[in-house]
């Protein structure tokens, strides 16, 4: 009788064994995705913490005040306090813009006219961490023809609030009257902050390498996190243009290292092809630059040393590619 | 003999028993994913069973109604608003209790429309008392602190001038609650007493943009009915105002659009932020109201898939023309 030889092949092994890796992979990576369900599926005891029980925020004796205050105002309610936790119980779903962009913490006040006026003043000191974290919230929420203040290097007004940065805080004064007592006690107030707050002057160096021609005033903005919806474009720097009829956009990032901008170039240009984007010959005086046309309009992506830089929503080939042209050169010459 | 392994032969026997072993492989691993399958997903260790149950608050023999009215004085808008669609005497009868559901989520001035404008309060109040009510409460649970919210947002005082009773949360007014198929509204405490003792709700929110989900308006409004740390749910944002709009089936709802938030929602800070729309929006189908308030943001329903959801999910519908809303004008 033949005893079957239980020697297999060098390929049925190799076979097997792949397979076996693969089930090892999948076997991993289910048990570390059911670390991550979705809390608000989960309910996880959070929910028994203590709910709101009404209690009124307005002393009853005298409160101190965070900013010192001008002779005819007094605190209306105690100072608040709010980390990363709880900054959503005080300004709901406005928290993430916060969140992604560095927040440390949150001081609000309010404080009333001692006599004679209904008005009342709301502080909100935001501690982002730093300058540029502070630039990246006031900037995504500058209110457009808002007029410029000069309190300090950001810092504008509308009608009833100020809005400014100051070192790592970024400040709003919100007045419940659009009047000139609201808009002087809320000068004097951010005043009163600035002058008592030591912090380290803010330096943004980046908006100084975009091309002057053009550039809409005031348009430089921080996109701290997910730029564009591209998850890997974070710390990206962006400035509006009006060229003859056109308005359009230039952006430019600083990377660790050249070979990091390259990269993220490449892969923001593939991320916009998976949305459908058409890459076309670039033809330009820029050493790898991307000519991408998408959604009927066109994008020029490039890299120059550390910088991850280009030109979006252009309406004209030839104005995204002059624009990028001219902050190619620019970027060139930075140190 | 031996059989040369690197020629692959199989011998029937060979075939037959790889081919059982194969299969009865496959098969235990089928069993065992079946064993350890969960159809009902991860929840609380501990489920808590709750007695409490809301009513419908809709009239259903009324029908789907909506009225569409232009105009700048929010009294005037809304007593046009509301005789289009049959008038409060539709809605509000003698010894009714009503409660009529605000948007008191911040401390702000009234001017910077992130809350109910009080004049919404004070004539709905004085409409429904009018009609025979024998009661008014209003309600919210803030965000911020509720007695500087109703205070500073002139909520409190425009409701006790016209004779409603104002409600604030307390820790003992939550009760646990389950939205039925609901996900996520599962033994969350959810502001019951104010809701126990009344027969109608009326709902009414200003038109506000919203950071997470892209509006604030009817659906949204019904957050403040939550307690706990609800702000959890903003990661499902989409699901938990479907979900709110599901757990409130309402008598009545009423969107402020005299000022929309276009910006910065939902807090605002500016007059910068508001734009007048000068548009006042009554009806009974919570998301054929928010469909069209989505207009007046400049959103599409794309933008906001909340109202695609709830109607999928039977709760009104998003093509507000099919109802031949009534259309007015206010000098």
């Amino acid at each position: 009788m033949i005893r079957e030889n239980q020697k297999y092949s060098r390929q049925q092994t190799s076979s097997s064994l792949a397979i076996l890796f693969i089930l090892i992979l999948t076997a991993t990576g289910i048990f570390l995705a059911q670390f991550n369900y979705n809390p608000a599926v989960l309910q996880k005891d959070l929910f028994l913490s203590p709910i709101a029980n009404g209690k009124d925020s307005s002393p009853t004796v005298p409160a101190e005040s965070v900013i010192p205050l001008p002779p005819d105002m007094v605190p209306l309610t105690l100072p608040e306090s709010f980390d990363a936790q709880s900054l959503s119980d005080k300004i709901d779903g406005k928290a993430e813009l916060y969140l992604s962009a560095g927040f440390i913490s949150l001081t609000s006040q309010r404080y009333k006219a001692k006599k004679g006026s209904n008005l009342w003043i709301e502080a909100y000191l935001y501690d982002m961490g730093n300058g540029q974290n502070a630039f990246a919230v006031f900037s995504a929420q500058r209110r457009e023809g808002a007029a410029m203040l000069d309190l300090t290097p950001y810092a504008y007004r509308t009608q009833n609030a100020l809005f400014l940065v100051h070192g790592s805080f970024y400040i709003e004064m919100i007045a419940s009257e659009a009047t000139d007592l609201a808009f002087d006690t809320m000068k004097l107030l951010a005043e009163n902050f600035i002058h008592n707050t030591v912090t380290q002057t803010v330096a943004i160096p980046e908006k100084d390498l975009f091309p002057v021609q053009g550039l809409v005033a005031d348009s430089i903005s921080l996109i701290s996190a997910d730029a564009f919806g591209f998850d890997r474009l974070d710390q990206v720097y962006t400035a509006e243009y009006e060229l003859g009829q056109e308005r359009l956009m230039a952006f430019l990032s600083r990377r660790p290292e050249t070979r990091a901008a390259q990269d993220l170039a490449s892969a923001y240009q593939k991320f916009l092809e998976t949305f459908g984007g058409q890459s076309l010959d670039a033809n330009l005086a820029i050493k790898d630059a991307k000519l991408v046309e998408i959604l009927e309009t066109y994008e020029v992506i490039f890299s120059c040393g550390p910088f991850v830089a280009g030109v979006r929503e252009a309406a004209s080939k030839e104005q995204a590619m002059n624009l990028a042209v001219q902050l190619y050169d620019k970027l060139k010459a930075a140190p | 003999m031996n059989p040369d392994p690197d020629k692959n032969d199989l011998t029937r026997r060979q075939f037959i028993t790889r081919a059982v072993k194969a299969g009865g492989s496959i098969a235990a691993a089928g069993v065992a994913g079946f064993w350890f399958h969960d159809s009902k997903g991860p929840g609380r260790s501990k489920e808590i069973e709750t007695d409490i149950r809301l009513p419908d608050f809709s009239i259903p023999d009324l029908g789907p109604r909506m009225s569409i009215i232009r105009g700048r004085n929010r009294a005037d808008t809304l007593r046009l608003a509301l005789k289009s669609i049959g008038g409060i005497e539709s809605f509000i009868k003698k010894g009714d209790r009503v409660l009529l559901k605000v948007n008191a989520a911040f401390a702000s001035p009234q001017m910077l429309s992130a809350t109910t404008h009080p004049q919404i309060v004070s004539e709905m109040t004085r409409l429904c008392l009018d009609a025979g009510a024998s009661s008014v409460i209003v309600s919210d649970n803030p965000i911020n602190d509720p007695g500087s919210c109703f205070a500073l947002s002139g909520i409190a005082d425009a409701a006790r001038s016209a004779g409603a009773q104002l409600f604030l949360p307390r820790d003992d007014a939550f009760k646990l609650f389950s939205v039925p198929e609901g996900k996520l509204i599962r033994n969350w405490p959810v502001l019951y007493d104010p809701l126990k003792s009344i027969n109608k709700v009326i709902g009414t929110a200003p038109v506000k943009d919203h950071h997470r989900s892209g509006a604030s308006m009817i659906m949204k409004n019904w957050y403040g009915l939550l307690g706990g740390r609800r702000n959890i749910f903003h990661q499902d944002i989409q699901t938990i105002i479907t979900e709110l709009a599901m757990m409130i089936r309402p008598t009545l709802v009423i969107l402020d659009g005299t000022t929309t938030m276009m910006t910065n929602g939902p807090t605002g800070g500016s007059l910068a932020d508001l734009k007048e729309t000068s548009t006042l929006i009554a009806g009974t189908d919570q998301v054929a109201v928010d469909a069209f308030g989505a207009t007046l943001l400049g959103r599409s329903l794309n933008d906001l898939p909340f109202i695609g959801m709830a109607e999928a999910a039977g709760l009104g519908t998003a093509d507000y023309q099919s109802l031949n809303p009534e259309l007015g004008i206010v000098d």
